[in-house]
């Protein structure tokens, strides 16, 4: 077999123009929506951070800054170049005095060491009644205190991983409220006085604010009877949970471990609860300079106690009804709703 | 791998040659076939590269805000109020004459951002709804009842996170934050959107008592 030496070699050129060098699959950027949350270990700060896609809450700007925008507390010395800017402060590396950043600025929001909740695997009393979620438990992280077989009939994990999480919670202060009695003597009997009040904390942050918390736990609907009883007051605060950071171990970490003390042998997961901006809308603004109270005659009773009770349950439902309608007109609510 | 390597020279024995080639190509033989959109192919002396790069799956959801930045213009997608589609220069988002709803010879509309930042760098794509203050419905001209507007600042006259009344019947709701690039000392460019309504709204308006001034309350429309 003959070939020149021209063909020969224009073929191996050839097969080699034609053959697949490299593949590259370029992978778009998602579409994320508001509030998306990233987490990592930052070798920086030697801590675990997370960033979080700017959302918004709109809500009464009468009273503040002409913005939507959301806080969140951060060192001084971690706080974007465009906090420092607003703020009017230089950057001071190592201080760790809190500043509020807002979240278009797009800062780095520390998940404090300590503040880790433990789940599943090495659960303590107190922390075990959180089941582990499902995607977890595929991975290898027990129910605590399995033996051989799991409730759910899986497999108990030989080597299982360790699952720790923290939830990001927003926050929006409004007027807190109070319910008191004031008993007194009228012309016609005792009168009491029922009332509703609405303080305004002086702690209380005039923007939108996002907090780590070890559990949050929802503020449950409180129910009018004890209000009415007097002596009720609550935080002024109402939140809404935004996402959950876990950490998952690599299979086999001893029980109790820290994330910050093997970071590279922790992942981190995030469950998003928030997915769109919000309004806050509020009921109230403004402390009356004097409540308002609500007039409330004793029972008389006397149908009652004479033969059928009907007057007398008739006369307590119209009073409840007149309550809890003062206190619909009286309390400083507030919800959040979809912009 | 070089090429050179299966390469002879003059008077070379060409066998071992071809026998060593001949190994090398069914070991790397691939079955190739590359298409369709974002799929893209390169080649060279020592090969193809593919790039494959998908299209991003993208939710835009309603009055979708991009930036045409160095004309200091934006444009907003089509979303609704009450149903009306909110106007920009005389023509609805999607281009159409409103009183008509023919589409306009000049197309989709672009939104100047001519006004530039406010003081802190930001500024805002707002709905501008006007109503008639005696029936406290929106006006029934077309190309002025909903209209969509570019601003400094938020309007501070919220109530319960719904734009307050400015007296006359109009109320602004932030549709889009624009960031811009204050560096540049004179005309700052926009650097980019920040979208903050994802849906259709509805629209009412909630007239003052007591001579304070009315609401225009939004939601999402359904």
């Amino acid at each position: 077999m003959k070939i020149r030496v021209s063909d020969w070699n224009a073929f191996v050129n050839y097969v080699f123009r034609h053959r697949v060098a490299t593949v590259t699959r370029i992978a778009p950027e998602p579409w994320r929506h508001p509030w998306w949350t990233t987490a990592a270990w930052s070798p920086d700060r030697g801590e675990w951070v997370c960033r979080i896609k700017p959302g918004y809450v709109v809500r009464g700007l009468a009273h503040q800054a002409r913005t939507a925008a959301v806080s969140v507390r951060v060192p001084l010395g971690w706080a974007p170049q465009s906090t420092l800017t607003r703020l009017g402060r230089k950057r001071e590396m190592k201080s760790r005095v809190p500043v509020d950043a807002w979240l278009r600025e797009e800062p780095e929001i520390a998940l404090p060491a300590g503040r880790w909740r433990r789940i599943g695997t090495d659960a303590g009393l107190g922390e075990s009644d959180e089941p582990v979620p499902r995607f977890f438990r595929k991975r290898g992280v027990n129910e605590p205190g399995d033996r051989g077989f799991a409730e759910d009939g899986g497999l108990v994990h030989r080597r299982p991983r360790l699952l720790r999480a923290m939830d990001i919670v927003l926050h929006a202060d409004r007027l807190a409220n109070a319910t008191d009695w004031r008993v007194g003597t009228g012309v016609e009997g005792r009168v009491a006085e029922f009332y509703a009040t609405v303080a305004s904390r002086p702690d209380r942050e005039a923007l939108p604010y996002l907090r780590t918390l070890t559990r949050f736990v929802a503020d449950e609907a409180v129910d009018p009877l004890v209000q009415i009883q007097g002596g009720w007051q609550d935080s002024g605060t109402d939140r809404r949970l935004v996402a959950t950071v876990y950490l998952l171990s690599d299979p086999g970490l001893p029980p109790g471990s820290d994330p910050e003390r093997q970071p590279g042998r922790w992942r981190a997961h995030v469950r998003h609860r928030l997915f769109w901006n919000l309004r806050y809308v509020e009921t109230r603004f403004e402390i009356p300079a004097a409540p308002t109270p609500l007039q409330v005659p004793g029972l008389s009773l006397a149908g009652g106690l004479v033969g059928s009770f009907t007057p007398a349950i008739a006369e307590i439902n119209d009073r409840y009804a007149a309550l809890t309608a003062y206190l619909g007109t009286q309390l400083a609510r507030g919800i959040f709703v979809t912009l | 791998m070089d090429p050179s390597r299966f390469h002879v020279r003059d008077r070379e024995p060409i066998r071992p040659k071809l026998r060593a080639f001949v190994d090398w190509v069914v070991q790397d033989y691939l079955n190739l076939s590359v298409a369709g959109p974002g799929q893209r192919m390169h080649g060279s002396a020592t090969g193809r590269a593919i790039v494959s790069e998908p299209p991003a799956v993208a939710f835009r959801g309603a009055f979708a805000v991009s930036l045409r930045a160095s004309m200091r213009q934006a444009r907003v997608g089509l979303g609704r109020v009450n149903g009306l589609v909110p106007v920009i220069d005389d023509r609805t988002l999607d281009g159409r004459n409103p009183a008509t709803g023919k589409p306009d010879r000049k197309g989709v509309p672009m939104l100047p951002l001519a006004s530039g930042p406010g003081s802190d760098g930001y500024s805002y794509i707002a709905l501008a709804m006007r109503v008639d203050l005696a029936t406290g419905r929106l006006l029934d001209d077309p190309a002025k009842a909903v209209t969509v507007v570019h601003v400094k600042a938020l309007d501070p006259r919220f109530v319960e996170g719904h734009p307050g009344d400015d007296g006359n019947g109009l109320g602004l709701h932030p549709l889009a934050e624009i960031e811009w690039d204050i560096s540049r000392s004179t005309n700052p460019l926009p650097r980019r959107a920040r979208q903050m309504v994802f849906f259709d709204q509805t629209h009412r308006f909630i007239a003052g008592r007591d001579g304070e001034p009315g609401r225009h309350e939004m939601g999402v429309a359904a």
